[in-house]
C-alpha cells in the first residue's frame, strides 16, 4: 500500500504555484462557458447489479448495487440504459467506438472521438484545446485496446498518466513573476527555431512523411498555445491540494492516482485552462487488482465471473463500486465548487460523462453499454431520471453531447447506422 | 506460383466442433495499428515480384522512448528516464518503434520541451566540461564552435551553415552566455534533426535514393546499440567508407561485440516476448508477497544476463535462447525464465492459457482470434483440491471451448511446473503435475512432447519457429511491417540466414548488411518535369484456372447459435507443387471476424486467401483458417 512518505505535496513541488504571473490576456469570453468532462472504467458491467430500481424521475439505487455510491448525487444524474454499440463489438470493438461511434475519414465527424470533435468545434481560447488524463492506461503500450480518444481516424490520443507532470505542465512551470516574460520569449525563440528546421526538412523531403512532419508543426503550435496564454489561477483553481503519487505506474498507486488525476482535471477546468478533459481509468482489459479492496484477481477476469460464483461476483460488484465512488467525487467536487464567472456551481454548466466499453462484461458484447450523465450543461439537460432506451445506437447519445455543449450536428460517427439525438434528457 | 481462384458454395456442412473463448482472462496482445472503424482500404495491388532486389522508402524514425535516455547519457553523460516518462507511443505488433506510429504529438512535444529544458539546464552545471574552446573566452566564437561540435553528435552529421546560422541567432537573443549554450542545447534536442533518425537519402533519379554514410552509421548504431553513432562510427562516417560493405559488416560485427549491444539483446527479447510488461505486471499480494519491485527488477537483470551468456560465451544461436539450462536444470533456455513465467501468468495462478497463447503468437507468428460475442465465459476459479491443467479440462471437453482452445492450452500445458511467480513446483496442491502436451494447427511443427525441455527442444529445431525469429528481428531492426515489398526484404533475409540453427550474429549482421540499410525508394526526382503520379501499375497477369482437382476444401460449421455461427476450413493441397491459395466462399450471414487468413469482403461470395504463414502450401499439406459470421 501506498504510504504518506510516497506521496509528495504538490506545493512543494512548485514553490511559485501561489505567485503565478500577472495575467496576460484577459478572459475572453462573459458568457459562462460550458464543459465536458469523461470519465472512463473498464470492462463492462454486471446489469442486473448495475440497474437502478424504478424508471423516469421515480427511481433509486438499491442497496448492494454499483450506482448507490451516487445516491446523494441522484437528481444531477440521468442514468442511460438500453444504448447499443451497433458498430463494434468485444474489447477492441468497443474500446474504439465508444467515443467516436465508429465514425471514418469520411463521415461527417471524421473518425474523431466526441471529446476532440467539440474541442475543435469550441475552438476555445483556452491553454489547452483539450486535456486528456490517464490512470495506469500504458502499461502495454498505446494500441486499440489502451486508447479511448482519437485526434482523426486511426489516430488514437495518448492519456498523459503521470500527475506530478500534470501539475508542472498545468500550474509549475512559468517561472518567477519576475522572469516569466523573459522565459516566455526564449521559449517562442526556440519554438521559431524548431519550426524553421522542420520545415527545411520538408523541403528536402518532398511528398514522403509530409503528414508526420505537420503533425509535429501543428503539435508545436499547441505547445506554444499552452505557453503563451492566460495562466492565472481564478480563487477557486487551488491545485494545493493535489496528492501527487511518486511511482503511479505501481498497482497499488492507482487510488492515489485516480484521485490526482480528478483534482487536477477539477483545477485546470475552475482555471478555465481547458473545456474538455478526459479521465480514463486503466483500459479495456484492465489487469488491475483491486488490492485496496483485499481483492487478489485482476479485474478483467473479475469481469468474467458466473452468476453461480457468488464470492467473485461480489468482489467485482466492490471493484465497479468502488468507481461509482470515484465518479461520485469528481461530479461532487464541480458541484462544491462556485462557477467562476456567474451563479450556480461549476457542475450546473458542465456535462460530466461516465463511459464503458462493454455491455455485459461475460459475454463480451456491446449491448445495453451503461451510460451515466451528471450535471446541467446550462440548462439543456434535466437531471434526475432514470431513462431506458430500447436498443437505440449510442451514436444519439454521442449527438446529444454535442448539442448540450453547444455544438450543433445531426450524426455522430457512421451516418449510415444513426442520426439524431436522445429524446427526455 | 499462380493465385487459384475457386467458387465453393457450401451445400452440407458436417462436424460440430465449436468455437470458443480464447481465455477470459487473458490480455490481448497489442494488435496491429488497424483501427476497427476504419479498417485499411481494400485495393487491388498487383502481385510483388521478389525477383528484383527489394527495399523500403525513405523514412523519418523518431527516437523510441527508450532510446532518447541512452542518446541522452551518451551525448550529455547524463542518466536518466526523462524518454521513460514519455507518453506511452503507439505499438505495433507488440514493437515500441514501428515507424509510422513514432510521431510528435501535442502531450509528447510539450513533454520534449520540459525533458529539454531540464536536461538543458543540468548540462551547463559543467559548462567547463561542455564548451570547445578555454573558459577564458566565453563569446560567441566558441558558442559558434559548440553549436558546430556538439550539433554534429547531436544531429549525427555536421550541420549547414543555414543551421549553424539558426542557432547563433538564437545564441544571440539569450542574457550572457552560459544561458546563451543552455538555450542552445535545449533548442536542439527538440530539432526534427535530433528526434527523427534520418533514412531519406539523395539522388532520385528513377525513385530511388542513397543514403548517405550518416545515415547508414545513424541506422547501424541505433539498430545494434540503441543509441547514436560512437566517434568510431561517426569516424567511418566522415571517411566516406561506410558504402563499402565489406567495411559495413565489419563495424556491424564490432557493435554486436561491444559492450552496448547487451540494450539491444534485451531489448528485443522484451519485445518478442513482452517482457517490458514485467515491471508493472499486477500480482495479487497474498498469493505471491514476495513478488516486490526489487525481485521484478532482479528478474529482468537474471534475464538480461542469461542472454548475453547465450549470446556471447554460449552456442550464441537461436537453439541456445530456447535450449540451454539455466542455473537449475529445469530452467530450459529463454521460456523458463521468471520474467517471462510471472508475465505470462493471471495475478494469483499459473495460466496455460497465457503461456500457449504466447507461444502460438509469438513464436509460431499466428495470431489467434478473439473470443466470439455472445458466449458465457468465467475463466475457472481456484480450487484447493485441483491442479491448474485439472480447472481448465473444460476447455478440452466443452466443444464450445475446444474450437480454439486446442490451439493454447496443449502447448500452455508444458509450463505447469512453474506458478504465476516463475516458482518451480514439484506438486501443484499436493497433486501430481501432467505436463505433457500437443501442437497442433502450425504449418510445420506439429507433435507431441513431453513437459518445457520437451516444448524448448521442439520448438528450437523447427524452421517455421526460426523464421517467426527472424520475421520479430525485421520488426525490431526497421520498424516497418513485413508487407508488400518489404515481404520481399523479409524472404531475402530469411534466405541469407539460411537453413540450419543460426547464430544470432549471423541474424543481425544479416539485417545491418541487406540492401535495405544503403538504399530506398521515394516519388522520383525530376525537377524540369511537374510531378509524376505513383508509378504505372503494371496489368495482372491472367490467371489461368488449373484443374480442380489440385485443392480441396472441407467446410465444418463449428457452432451455430440464434444468431451466429463459426466454420473452420481447411484447405488441402492435392497437386505437386506449391501453391498459393485463394479461394471464394458463399457465406451465410455477415462476418464478424476471421482469423489465419484474409477476407475480401464481409457478406455473399468472399474471397478467402492466407496470411503470412499459411498462403503458401506445400505438396499435401493443409492449411486451416475460420470465421465467425452473424446471421
Amino acid at each position: 500500500m501506498l504510504t504518506r512518505r510516497d506521496l509528495v505535496r504538490a506545493s512543494l513541488l512548485a514553490p511559485f504555484a501561489g505567485l503565478l504571473a500577472a495575467p496576460r490576456r484577459a478572459h475572453a469570453q462573459s458568457a459562462v462557458a460550458k464543459r465536458l468532462v469523461i470519465f472512463f472504467s473498464p470492462n463492462g458491467t454486471v446489469h442486473r447489479h448495475w440497474r437502478p430500481a424504478g424508471m423516469g424521475t421515480s427511481f433509486d439505487f438499491p442497496a448492494g448495487t454499483i450506482l448507490e455510491p451516487l445516491a446523494e448525487l441522484k437528481n444531477d444524474l440521468l442514468i442511460l440504459d438500453g444504448l447499443d454499440f451497433m458498430n463494434g463489438n468485444n474489447h477492441e470493438g468497443g474500446m474504439s467506438t465508444m467515443l467516436t461511434g465508429g465514425g471514418a475519414s469520411s463521415s461527417p465527424s471524421q473518425g474523431m472521438s466526441v471529446d476532440q470533435f467539440i474541442a475543435a468545434r469550441l475552438a476555445a481560447p483556452t491553454r489547452f484545446p483539450s486535456l486528456e488524463l490517464g490512470v495506469q492506461t500504458s502499461a502495454w503500450g498505446g494500441n486499440t485496446q489502451t486508447r479511448m480518444c482519437y485526434r482523426r481516424a486511426g489516430e488514437h490520443i495518448a492519456p498523459a498518466d503521470r500527475p506530478a507532470e500534470v501539475y508542472r505542465r498545468l500550474f509549475g512551470d512559468t517561472g518567477t513573476p519576475a522572469t516569466a516574460d523573459l522565459l516566455l520569449q526564449k521559449r517562442k525563440s526556440v519554438l521559431d527555431l524548431i519550426r524553421d528546421e522542420v520545415g527545411a526538412l520538408q523541403n528536402n523531403l518532398g511528398t514522403e512523411e509530409r503528414a508526420k512532419l505537420d503533425a509535429h508543426l501543428t503539435s508545436l503550435r499547441s505547445v506554444e498555445l499552452s505557453l503563451s496564454g492566460s495562466t492565472t489561477p481564478t480563487a477557486s483553481c487551488d491545485s494545493a491540494q493535489a496528492m501527487l503519487p511518486a511511482d503511479p505506474g505501481q498497482n497499488d498507486a492507482f487510488p492515489a492516482v485516480c484521485r490526482a488525476q480528478t483534482d487536477l482535471m477539477v483545477s485546470a477546468l475552475a482555471c478555465d485552462f481547458t473545456r474538455v478533459a478526459t479521465l480514463q481509468c486503466s483500459h479495456t482489459v484492465s489487469p488491475t487488482v483491486f488490492s485496496w479492496l483485499g481483492i487478489g484477481d485482476g479485474h478483467h477476469s473479475l469481469s468474467h465471473t458466473d452468476d453461480s460464483n457468488t464470492a467473485g461476483m461480489a468482489q467485482f460488484i466492490a471493484a465497479e463500486r468502488w468507481f461509482a465512488e470515484q465518479f461520485a467525487y469528481l461530479v461532487d467536487k464541480l458541484k462544491s465548487l462556485p462557477e467562476p464567472g456567474g451563479g450556480g456551481s461549476m457542475l450546473d454548466n458542465s456535462l460530466v460523462v461516465w463511459v464503458k466499453e462493454l455491455g455485459d462484461s461475460r459475454l463480451h458484447e456491446c449491448r445495453s453499454v451503461p451510460f451515466v450523465f451528471a450535471g446541467k450543461a446550462g440548462g439543456y439537460l434535466t437531471p434526475g431520471k432514470y431513462l431506458r432506451f430500447d436498443n437505440l445506437s449510442h451514436q444519439k447519445l454521442l449527438v446529444t453531447i454535442c448539442r448540450a455543449m453547444g455544438v450543433d450536428t445531426d450524426t455522430f460517427g457512421d451516418p449510415n447506422i444513426s442520426t439524431g439525438a436522445l429524446e427526455g434528457v | 506460383m499462380k493465385k487459384i481462384a475457386l467458387l465453393f458454395t457450401i451445400l452440407s456442412l458436417e462436424g460440430c466442433n465449436a468455437i470458443g473463448n480464447i481465455g477470459a482472462g487473458d490480455p490481448v496482445p497489442p494488435q496491429e495499428m488497424i483501427d476497427p472503424n476504419n479498417p485499411p482500404p481494400v485495393t487491388p495491388q498487383p502481385p510483388v515480384s521478389c525477383d528484383q532486389p527489394q527495399y523500403g522508402r525513405r523514412l523519418l524514425r523518431r527516437l523510441t522512448r527508450g532510446e532518447y535516455d541512452r542518446t541522452i547519457e551518451d551525448l550529455l553523460g547524463i542518466r536518466g528516464d526523462y524518454g521513460e516518462r514519455f507518453a506511452a507511443d503507439t505499438s505495433v505488433d507488440g514493437y515500441d518503434n514501428h515507424a509510422e506510429a513514432l510521431v510528435v504529438a501535442p502531450l509528447l512535444a510539450d513533454q520534449l520541451r520540459l525533458a529539454a529544458e531540464d536536461l538543458s539546464a543540468r548540462a551547463v552545471e559543467n559548462l567547463n566540461a561542455l564548451v570547445p574552446c578555454a573558459a577564458g573566452t566565453p563569446d560567441e566564437n566558441c558558442a559558434t564552435e559548440l553549436i558546430r561540435s556538439f550539433g554534429e553528435r547531436a544531429y549525427r552529421r555536421p550541420l549547414t551553415e543555414t543551421e549553424v546560422g539558426r542557432y547563433r541567432t538564437l545564441y544571440r537573443g539569450m542574457e550572457n552566455f552560459q544561458d546563451g549554450i543552455r538555450w542552445i542545447i535545449a533548442a536542439m534536442l527538440q530539432s526534427p534533426n535530433f528526434l527523427y533518425r534520418s533514412e531519406i537519402g539523395s539522388g532520385g533519379e528513377r525513385g530511388v535514393y542513397r543514403l548517405s554514410a550518416y545515415e547508414i552509421a545513424t541506422e547501424l548504431s541505433y539498430f545494434i546499440t540503441g543509441s547514436m553513432p560512437d566517434p568510431t562510427l561517426l569516424e567511418a562516417a566522415k571517411n566516406n567508407t561506410l558504402t563499402d560493405p565489406a567495411v559495413l559488416e565489419r563495424e556491424a560485427k564490432r557493435l554486436f561485440h561491444s559492450p552496448r549491444a547487451k540494450f539491444m539483446l534485451s531489448r528485443f527479447t522484451d519485445s518478442w516476448l513482452e517482457l517490458d510488461r514485467l515491471a508493472e505486471v499486477p500480482k495479487d499480494a497474498m498469493t505471491y508477497p514476495q513478488f516486490d519491485a526489487a525481485l521484478r527488477e532482479q528478474m529482468r537483470l537474471d534475464t538480461e544476463n542469461f542472454i548475453a551468456r547465450v549470446v556471447y560465451e554460449g552456442s550464441g544461436t537461436f537453439s541456445g535462447l530456447l535450449t540451454t539450462t539455466d542455473g537449475a536444470p529445469e530452467r530450459v533456455g529463454l521460456l523458463a525464465q521468471p520474467s517471462l513465467l510471472s508475465v505470462h501468468a493471471r495475478p494469483n495462478s499459473s495460466s496455460p492459457v497465457h503461456r500457449g497463447k504466447l507461444v502460438r503468437e509469438r513464436l509460431l507468428c499466428q495470431k489467434l482470434p478473439p473470443p466470439p460475442p455472445g458466449v458465457v465465459v468465467q475463466p475457472p476459479p481456484l480450487d484447493p483440491n485441483l491442479t491448474s491443467r485439472e480447472r481448465y479440462a473444460r476447455h478440452a471437453s466443452d466443444p464450445l471451448c475446444n474450437g480454439c482452445h486446442r490451439m493454447i492450452d496443449p502447448i500452455g500445458v508444458a509450463f505447469e511446473h512453474f506458478d504465476g511467480a516463475g516458482v518451480f513446483r514439484e506438486l501443484e496442491n499436493s497433486r501430481a503435475i501432467d505436463d505433457d502436451g500437443e501442437i497442433v494447427s502450425s504449418r510445420s511443427t506439429n507433435t507431441t512432447f513431453d513437459g518445457l525441455s520437451g516444448l524448448a527442444g521442439v520448438l528450437a529445431e523447427s524452421d517455421e519457429v526460426r523464421g517467426c525469429f527472424v520475421e520479430h528481428w525485421f520488426r525490431f531492426a526497421y520498424g516497418l511491417t513485413p508487407q508488400g515489398e518489404l515481404g520481399c526484404v523479409l524472404g531475402d533475409l530469411k534466405t541469407r540466414v539460411g537453413g540450419g540453427d543460426p547464430s544470432i550474429e549471423q541474424v543481425v549482421v544479416a539485417l545491418a548488411v541487406h540492401p535495405h540499410t544503403q538504399q530506398r525508394t521515394g516519388a522520383p526526382v525530376d525537377p524540369m518535369e511537374p510531378e509524376e503520379p505513383m508509378e504505372p501499375v503494371e496489368p495482372e497477369e491472367p490467371v489461368s484456372m488449373p484443374p480442380v482437382q489440385e485443392i480441396s476444401v472441407n467446410v465444418h460449421e463449428d457452432s451455430r447459435w440464434e444468431t451466429g455461427h463459426c466454420d473452420q476450413v481447411t484447405v488441402t493441397n492435392l497437386g505437386a507443387n506449391p501453391l498459393d491459395w485463394r479461394i471464394t466462399l458463399s457465406i451465410e450471414g455477415t462476418l464478424t471476424q476471421h482469423w489465419n487468413t484474409q477476407a475480401s469482403a464481409t457478406s455473399g461470395d468472399v474471397v478467402f486467401e492466407g496470411v503470412s504463414w499459411n498462403d503458401v502450401i506445400a505438396p499435401g499439406a493443409s492449411a486451416a483458417f475460420g470465421y465467425c459470421a452473424a446471421l
